[in-house]
């Protein structure tokens, strides 16, 4: 049997996403609420580095804790008028931990250079003007996020697996420089029914995130620039609707450290 | 998805030392044991569990930003049973609990944006039109709390199992798995690659008959393992695979797309 056909007639599913409009709701319903409310994603990460002529490492560990927020622009936001577009706060916060047991780590060892490199807490802040076509940094308007002039037509692409809606977006760094190749993947996977629901402003989702890019990018490491070795990335997590279910190790470590960072 | 991906996702390294212990997780002394492990992964014995996943694939060629290569959509199917005396004897395992595990899985290039199957493929490298084929694999090993063996490749002794690191996520738990990349149980690893494996479970489900299990992945792989990519052997150019998707115990639960994929397999 030819699964072509069969694999054809499915992939057409994705043209229930396909309205621009609907597509854009549906992406705004996976990572934040379309109510104001704000909206939280926990994630643990692991991150190996691969030395040249080395086995792969696992370097470090990360959990982090994203707060979302999804409301109106505000006044002097937007480039252009456009009823549908919002403002995403988000606030990410952040801890280096050990590889095998997430447990906080002071410090770690470079493994070519040998040196102790104290960690540090990740933090982030960041408001993004999200529109159907596109989006772009509220405080650099002229910064998008795709500069490619396809975007619009290639942004959020969606595959129906099953009962879910998967949403995959991937984040390449187009300049040229010697940090190429650097590249990663956004994937959410959530409840196509749910997501479809226009009764709902949010939905839960798993969300996976991977990439890769050169170790010196992170100085943190303390590899010389310039140096081949290469990182990746693999986090797995999940979207929630309120702190309260959100991993619960990671949101002790904010309370502990960051308590002021709790909310967006 | 392919064969090395899934059976990574039982801590199968083809390659590296195990790890001494199952980890710790943060919070408690949380672990996945290998019957946890195996129902994660697999159905009841005697029953059959599918996992479907969707990836995104990017290629990565040194000094230039990457683009975007394809998806790929995979679907293994896992049995899982205590092994018999005599598969124990045939791979040399000691008679301690052992299970034997059989996968067997098909992943199908799709275009990238469409999801439709890619019919067509340039190479931007060398210009040359290549013809995309799908991946198909099958697998049978013997599985303890602390080795393994294939039975498809024999080899002397069994290896050692490497231990799954837990991140304790609330009512969501995450095993990672990460190991160089190689294609087969003895073959060499090709530089600049690897594999890191994961899966995400509900605590409470643990115990039951079956554990719902959410699957996925990310490998940086060469392109020697797709020779319908037309690239050069031991070409630099590296693959960024993402996937993710989860597992279904009843084959009418598939995406219509997977179970055609499968279909296509008998």
């Amino acid at each position: 049997m030819d699964p072509k056909p069969l694999i054809a007639r499915s992939a057409s599913r994705v043209a229930e996403l396909a309205d621009p409009l609907r597509n854009y709701y549906s992406d705004l319903k996976i990572f934040g609420s379309l109510d104001g409310a704000p909206t939280c994603v926990t994630t643990f990460s692991r991150v190996s580095c691969l030395v040249p002529g080395r086995e792969p490492i696992d370097l470090y560990a990360t959990g982090n804790l994203y707060l979302f927020r999804v409301d109106r622009p505000g006044p002097g936001q937007l480039r252009e008028p456009d009823e549908h577009a919002f403002r995403i706060t988000s606030r990410e916060t952040g801890f280096i931990l050990d590889p095998t047991t997430f447990e906080p780590l002071e410090g770690l060892e470079n493994p070519v250079t040998g040196q102790w490199q104290e960690t540090a807490g990740i933090v982030f802040e960041d408001e993004w003007i999200y529109t159907p076509s596109g989006g772009y940094s509220a405080a650099r308007p002229d910064y998008f996020y795709d500069k490619r002039p396809d975007a619009l037509t290639r942004a959020r692409p969606h595959y129906v697996l099953g009962d879910d809606l998967v949403t995959l977006r991937e984040a390449i760094f187009h300049d040229q420089g010697p940090h190429q190749p650097r590249g990663n993947t956004l994937l959410w996977r959530a409840r196509l029914a749910e997501v479809l629901d226009t009764g709902r402003a949010a939905v839960e989702a798993s969300y996976d995130w991977h990439g890769t890019a050169f170790a010196w990018e992170r100085a943190w490491l303390g590899f010389p620039t310039g140096h081949p070795a290469r990182l990746v990335f693999h986090a797995m997590g999940r979207k929630v609707l309120s702190l309260e279910r959100a991993a619960p190790l990671v949101t002790r470590l904010v309370r502990r450290y960051f308590p002021e960072r709790l909310e967006v | 998805m392919d064969r090395r991906t899934f059976l990574l996702g039982l801590g199968l390294a083809a390659t590296r030392p195990a790890a001494v212990s199952v980890a710790e997780a943060a919070g408690g002394r949380n672990r996945i044991d290998l019957r946890a492990l195996l129902a994660l992964v697999g159905a009841p014995f005697g029953e059959t569990a599918w996992t479907q996943s969707i990836a995104h694939v990017l290629e990565l060629t040194p000094g230039r930003a990457p683009r975007v290569l394809m998806a790929e959509l995979a679907v293994v199917q896992c049995r899982v049973r205590p092994a018999t005396h005599a598969e124990l004897a045939r791979a040399n395992l000691p008679a301690s609990p052992a299970y034997q595990v059989e996968t067997r899985g098909i992943a199908m290039p799709l275009e990238a944006r469409t999801h439709r199957p890619l019919e067509r493929f340039v190479n931007e490298e060398t210009g040359r039109v290549a013809e995309p084929s799908a991946r198909r694999w099958a697998s049978s090993v013997l599985v303890t709390d602390d080795s393994w063996a294939s039975l498809d490749e024999p080899s002397p002794a069994p290896r050692p199992r490497a231990a799954a690191q837990v991140a304790v996520g609330g009512d969501e738990w995450y095993v990672f798995f990460s190991a160089p990349r190689s294609t087969g149980v003895d073959t060499a690893v090709h530089p600049g690659t690897m594999d890191s494996t994961g899966w995400r479970l509900r605590p409470a489900e643990l115990g039951q008959a079956r554990v719902g299990a959410g699957y996925n992945h990310v490998s940086l792989t060469s392109v020697d393992e797709r020779p319908w990519l037309g690239h050069a052997p031991g070409s630099p150019v590296r693959l960024l695979e993402n996937a993710t998707g989860y597992k279904v115990f009843e084959r009418e639960a598939l995406a219509p797309a997977a179970a055609a994929l499968l279909e296509s397999d008998r």
